[in-house]
């Protein structure tokens, strides 16, 4: 029976205990506060306290975010690819208890170096205390991140591809680090704006890096869930869409030129604007980075028939395109009302729903190139057929054909028949591809099952 | 945990399982029982499914279709309820090299919830058990590969599961710890109550400790039957029984000959050369039957020099079916009992 006392020692958790039997060596112990105190004496003799200031916060990207990233991003895959991750998957460990316990666990020793870091800096008095949360955040964040990214895309891999995969976890925790430090940047010079507040940026910085937290560890959390085979759900990807919409929709104001136009929209039209397509980018994201294989996609078809009879699985296991999609519909229709009522450029409806036809034409292509191809071909071939047909072929063709851009992607004075038949023919073409695709995955199936 | 259901109850039981992978279906309408207590033999050839069904088992996988119940527990319902009665080690397995043999079965055994002051008693009744008791301070990844192999049974056992599936528990593992590992299964099932399937390709080994037998190819079960007495009750002395008899000089005419002896049936002499005869004597395993038998083969004029009941092997079962399987392939949907 698990005591009180298990229950608020972090050493009972098993996987973070682990960590810290392999993360942490007498050895190591003396080898980081000695390399980073070498860094120190070194910028103090260089450029004195401002240079250790400079020092332990460059020390600290490279511990928590570098470094730390490529620990998060292989806290699952290295695992996978030792073979001890079906043993982890059947323990009794619930699913948060590993998402901190790897979390944390994985990552321990470089927070060994980075509270080194924090103390000198705080030791320096450049940096104050009250810039203390938002690096602490800043890395947390980075390293979910990672681990994020490293669990999404170890799924269908083998475990030989694994080395990329935990370098795209790295890369992914640089890259949210980069765009919380520009955040900051554009944020730290004044108020933002955001729904009915107008708040101090530091302070919204620091609640919208609480609120990426939460919303990173609920993503690992649903990911874990997952890997343990709790029963699926969609919610947290569905209250992930809903809060996104909300946030992007709060930046909208009033008298803003509505796309590609001078016409100052209503309120409600950007708002809705701005949360239609942050859906809409998501889905496409999510289609992409989804491992499409056709086992998977039947046995979710399956659900309402005999054969399963589970008909809520259609809703529970629906892949996270699929809910997005039917968001993004919602969000279309609600924006196509809104724009009726206000005064709104009059292509405006025609540009929504060629948007909501292309990304049905995305999730075609997508599911065309990757289902049930090897993973990382599979996903990288998709992003190139995307660049092609928002970048490439605009491009090339645009002299020949003037309003090729409009008849490939959503495009300003959006008209009838050069977007929306388009890109009505567009995603009949690639579903029937998909079709294609479908009939020649099941044809193994099929043969033996009537055999 | 001593054994709480009656020796033939029902622990395992499969229902139509399907499993299919991109463009190939790996087990197509798979059903069988495995009774509480027994060890059932998974054999086949490579690429029959039996992996595929111990993930299924394990409830690694969700099935496509079907349905498995692990002690009453649906795995499609209850996955994380069976992952706690299971132990399953596979083929492919991983250690955390990093961790002495002690960390590692305590590991183990926490993760497995396994409560805190009952740990340091798993830790060393498991490493007793697979002969690592004097090992416990020693790396993993300085371990050699038998002693890794035992190391993860010992893992996989720790929190005393009651149902053990082991892929290929046996491989790099010397004779002496084969036979170690074939008394410890014998263990785990008469002192603890365990239910154990294992996989494997050296089916002399098998046959040591199984009790029962499971042969899958292509994806569906061609044959599941007890091996021996031990789990489906003693024969009785009406039953059959499959008799080999060696004649010193081998004549023309045996199969008419023995066709004609009342009780007698299924005669098999490949060659006339051949010394060996077998056949199927109904109440065979009455020695009384047998005794009769062979006065009457005396008073035809056989030189028999050698009579008893043909003790087949499981290698020799095996490749019966497999082989019979080849040649004719059944109706692939039904499990003969």
């Amino acid at each position: 029976m698990t005591t009180l006392a298990d229950t608020v020692n972090p050493l009972s958790n098993p996987e973070f205990r682990r960590y810290l039997w392999t993360e942490f060596s007498t050895h190591r112990l003396i080898a980081m506060p000695l390399l980073l105190g070498l860094a120190f004496l070194g910028a103090n003799a260089a450029a004195g306290p401002d240079g250790v200031d400079q020092a332990a916060k460059a020390a600290m990207f490279v511990l928590a975010v570098i470094w730390g990233g490529r620990q998060a991003a292989g806290a699952v895959t290295d695992e996978v690819v030792g073979g001890t991750w079906d043993s982890q998957r059947m323990n009794a460990v619930g699913p948060w208890s590993l998402t901190w316990g790897k979390l944390l666990g994985a990552t321990a020793y470089t927070w060994y170096g980075v509270a080194i870091c924090l103390l000198v800096m705080l030791g320096v008095g450049i940096t104050g205390l009250d810039d203390l949360p938002s690096l602490i955040l800043t890395a947390v964040i980075a390293q979910g991140s990672a681990l994020f990214v490293g669990m999404v895309l170890q799924r269908g891999q083998r475990p030989s591809a694994l080395l990329g995969t935990v370098t795209l976890g790295q890369v992914s925790a640089i890259g949210v680090a980069a765009i919380l430090a520009s955040r900051d940047y554009a944020w730290s010079l004044g108020s933002v704006h955001w729904w009915l507040w107008s708040l101090p940026g530091d302070t919204f910085l620091l609640a919208s890096q609480g609120a990426a937290v939460v919303w990173v560890l609920a993503g690992v959390h649903a990911l874990m869930r997952d890997e343990l085979r709790y029963r699926p759900q969609p919610w947290t990807w569905l209250a992930f869409l809903v809060f996104v919409a909300v946030y992007a929709a709060g930046f909208a104001e009033s008298g803003v030129p509505f796309v590609g136009t001078d016409m100052g929209a209503a309120k409600e039209v950007t708002r809705l604007t701005a949360a239609f397509v942050t859906v809409t980018g998501l889905t496409l994201w999510a289609a992409v980075m989804s491992l499409n294989d056709s086992v998977t996609l039947r046995r979710w078809l399956a659900a309402p028939t005999p054969e399963r009879d589970r008909p809520i699985s259609l809703l529970l296991e629906a892949p996270a395109w699929v809910t997005g999609l039917a968001m993004s519909v919602l969000l279309a229709m609600g924006l196509t009302g809104a724009l009726t009522a206000v005064s709104a450029p009059p292509w405006a409806s025609t540009l929504t729903w060629s948007m909501v036809l292309f990304l049905i034409r995305d999730i075609g292509v997508v599911l065309t190139v990757n289902l049930d191809s090897d993973r990382r071909r599979g996903t990288l071939g998709a992003i190139i057929y995307l660049v092609a047909l928002y970048v490439l072929l605009p491009l090339v063709l645009q002299e020949a054909i003037p309003t090729i851009a409009m008849a490939l992607r959503p495009t300003a004075e959006a008209t009838i028949t050069g977007s929306l038949i388009p890109a009505l023919g567009q995603a009949v073409g690639a579903w029937a591809l998909v079709a294609w695709r479908w009939r020649r995955a099941g044809q193994g199936l099929s043969a033996m099952a009537t055999s | 945990m001593p054994l709480d259901s009656t020796p033939d109850a029902t622990l395992i039981h499969v229902d139509g399982l399907t499993q299919d992978y991109p463009g190939h279906r790996a087990l197509d309408r798979v059903g069988f029982s495995v009774p509480a207590g027994s060890i059932t033999a998974l054999v086949g050839p490579n690429g029959a499914g039996k992996t595929t069904l111990m993930r299924c088992l394990a409830a690694l996988d969700p099935p496509f279709a079907g349905r498995i119940r692990v002690d009453g527990l649906d795995v499609s319902d209850s996955p994380r309820a069976v992952h706690r009665i299971t132990g399953f080690l596979q083929d492919i397995f991983g250690l955390y090299d990093g961790l002495s043999v002690r960390q590692g079965l305590w590991h183990a055994a926490a993760a497995r919830a396994v409560p805190t002051r009952e740990i340091p008693g798993r830790i060393a009744w498991a490493a007793e058990a697979v002969g690592l008791a004097d090992r416990l301070t020693q790396k993993a990844g300085t371990l050699s590969r038998g002693l890794r192999q035992r190391l993860a049974i010992a893992q996989a056992m720790v929190h005393q599961p009651r149902v053990l599936l082991l892929d290929e528990p046996a491989s790099g593992l010397d004779p002496e710890s084969r036979a170690d590992l074939a008394a410890l299964f014998r263990r785990l099932r008469h002192d603890l109550g365990v239910t154990l399937v294992v996989s494997s390709h050296i089916l002399a080994e098998l046959e040591d400790y199984s009790t029962h037998l499971l042969i899958l190819r292509e994806g569906r079960v061609i044959r599941h039957q007890p091996i021996d007495s031990s789990s489906s009750g003693a024969p009785t002395t009406d039953t059959a029984a499959r008799v080999v008899v060696r004649l010193a000089t081998p004549g023309p005419d045996l199969t008419t000959l023995l066709g004609t002896l009342p009780d007698v049936h299924h005669v098999s002499h490949d060659s006339l050369d051949d010394p060996t005869i077998r056949l199927k004597l109904a109440g065979g395993h009455d020695p009384a039957r047998r005794a009769a038998l062979l006065r009457v083969l005396m008073e035809h004029g056989l030189d028999v020099y050698a009579f008893d009941l043909d003790r087949r092997n499981l290698q020799d079962v095996y490749l019966d079916h497999v082989r019979a399987e080849t040649a004719a392939p059944p109706d692939l949907g039904k499990v003969r009992p």
